[in-house]
């Protein structure tokens, strides 16, 4: 689907496809910046709800994929600050998700975790709107409000960062 | 190495536990489908700036009517002689200083209010602003002009002329002003140079009579075209200043 809604595009059902096609990916986002599924979801249910308001209020223009990420974020951001955000250090409190896995991949996870959990925020965030989301360095750059220079800047250093890490290393 | 590395991020970030409520996706969309038939059709510039005329404080409304209906009361109760249009020169200040305090505000608080909810940059609410308030500028200049015209007997040129450069002058001086000085104090430089133009306007039809001789209309007319190219490449510069987004977007 083109990024761009133009005006033949402002219908319900289009608006649908969005919701269709950017759910997961919202939700993928939102819990990893969170890293709680119960508050990941919630977000998600938020940023689409202001996405559908917006869109009634304010057509055209633009992106639906940066707009929702941009909301997201920001709820996110909102989120953390809120007095009753207690960090979650793991991977993931869920016991169901990790019996479900393979324990060396598990491990191996929680290691690539805590290698990205000790980088710079700027550089974790460049890092999971570029692998967790497959977005394209211009779209994190509208995003985030950078330049593609500085994107692609900070991709290069967190991934030198987990090299010397030695996460590569089978 | 590096391959593997992104490898194993994508993979890591893909692994991500199921949604606690399967129906969280067919809640929105039912949300969706119930605002169907209210999505405005609309989407144009000329749209947006229709909607941001109810964002003008109304106090610019009933100033720029007041004023008119002032001028208009006055002329027609004063006005004797052929010399009276040049009233207008020390009004048009004026006219000009009630959409710049409007102006100020969006430019002082970047619009803030608008910007986040709507998905139009700054740059794009200014210059809606920018046009609304020019408009409403001219409007209330042509009716003065024509006030004007229709009591004093004056050559239609001369009134434009006396009508138009103030007016270019004093929005130049404010757009100048508020481009060097975005902080709170800028709403009162720009009210005093205004003002301070209004009445140099209002001195020089007394003191200086020769400015409003036939001969000195090719001073009127070069005075004109410098205040126009100023005014243009303030407007330029104000609405590069504004491309930039809020910072609140960049926060983490």
């Amino acid at each position: 689907m083109a990024d761009k809604i133009n005006q033949s595009e402002c219908e319900t059902d289009d608006m649908e496809e969005i919701i269709r096609e950017y759910y997961d990916d919202i939700y993928k986002y939102c819990y990893w910046k969170i890293k709680n599924s119960t508050d990941a979801q919630d977000i998600t249910q938020e940023t689409f709800l202001r996405f559908i308001q917006n869109f009634v209020n304010y057509v055209d223009m633009g992106k639906p994929k940066a707009l929702l990420y941009t909301i997201a974020r920001n709820l996110c951001i909102n989120w953390k600050r809120k007095p009753s955000y207690i960090p979650l250090e793991n991977i993931e409190n869920d016991s169901s998700f990790i019996i479900s896995n393979e324990l060396d991949t598990v491990i191996d996870k929680m290691y690539l975790h805590d290698a990205v959990s000790s980088l710079p925020l700027s550089q974790q965030e460049v890092l999971l709107l570029r692998y967790g989301q497959d977005l394209r360095v211009g779209e994190i750059a509208t995003i985030l409000n950078i330049s593609r220079f500085t994107v692609m800047y900070r991709l290069k250093c967190a991934i030198n960062k987990l090299n010397k890490m030695k996460i590569g290393e089978d | 190495m590096k391959r593997n590395i992104q490898k194993k991020l994508v993979e890591m970030y893909q692994s991500v536990p199921p949604m606690p409520d399967a129906e969280g996706m067919t809640s929105i969309i039912k949300e969706a489908k119930s605002i169907k038939g209210v999505i405005p059709k609309e989407s144009s510039l000329f749209w947006f700036v229709k909607t941001q005329i109810r964002f003008i404080d109304i106090k610019v409304w009933i100033f720029q009517i007041l004023l008119l209906c002032m001028y208009a009361l006055f002329v027609c109760a004063t006005l004797q002689n052929t010399e009276g249009f040049l009233l207008l020169v020390p009004i048009t200040p004026i006219v000009v200083l009630i959409g710049t305090s409007e102006l100020s505000r969006s430019f002082r608080y970047r619009m803030a209010e608008m910007e986040i909810p709507t998905h139009f940059s700054l740059r794009q609410v200014l210059l809606a602003r920018l046009i609304i308030i020019v408009a409403a500028d001219l409007f209330t200049l042509t009716c003065l002009m024509i006030i004007t015209a229709l009591k004093a007997y004056t050559a239609i040129n001369a009134l434009i002329l006396y009508g138009i450069v103030p007016c270019l002058v004093t929005a130049y001086g404010c757009l100048w002003i508020m481009n060097r000085c975005n902080n709170s104090y800028s709403q009162y430089y720009t009210a005093t140079y205004s003002i301070a133009l209004s009445v140099v306007g209002g001195m020089s039809v007394n003191l200086w009579p020769v400015w409003y001789n036939t001969s000195a209309h090719g001073i009127w007319l070069l005075v004109f075209c410098l205040a126009l190219v100023g005014f243009y490449s303030e407007v330029r510069k104000m609405l590069n200043n504004c491309s930039r987004k809020l910072e609140c977007f960049n926060e983490i």
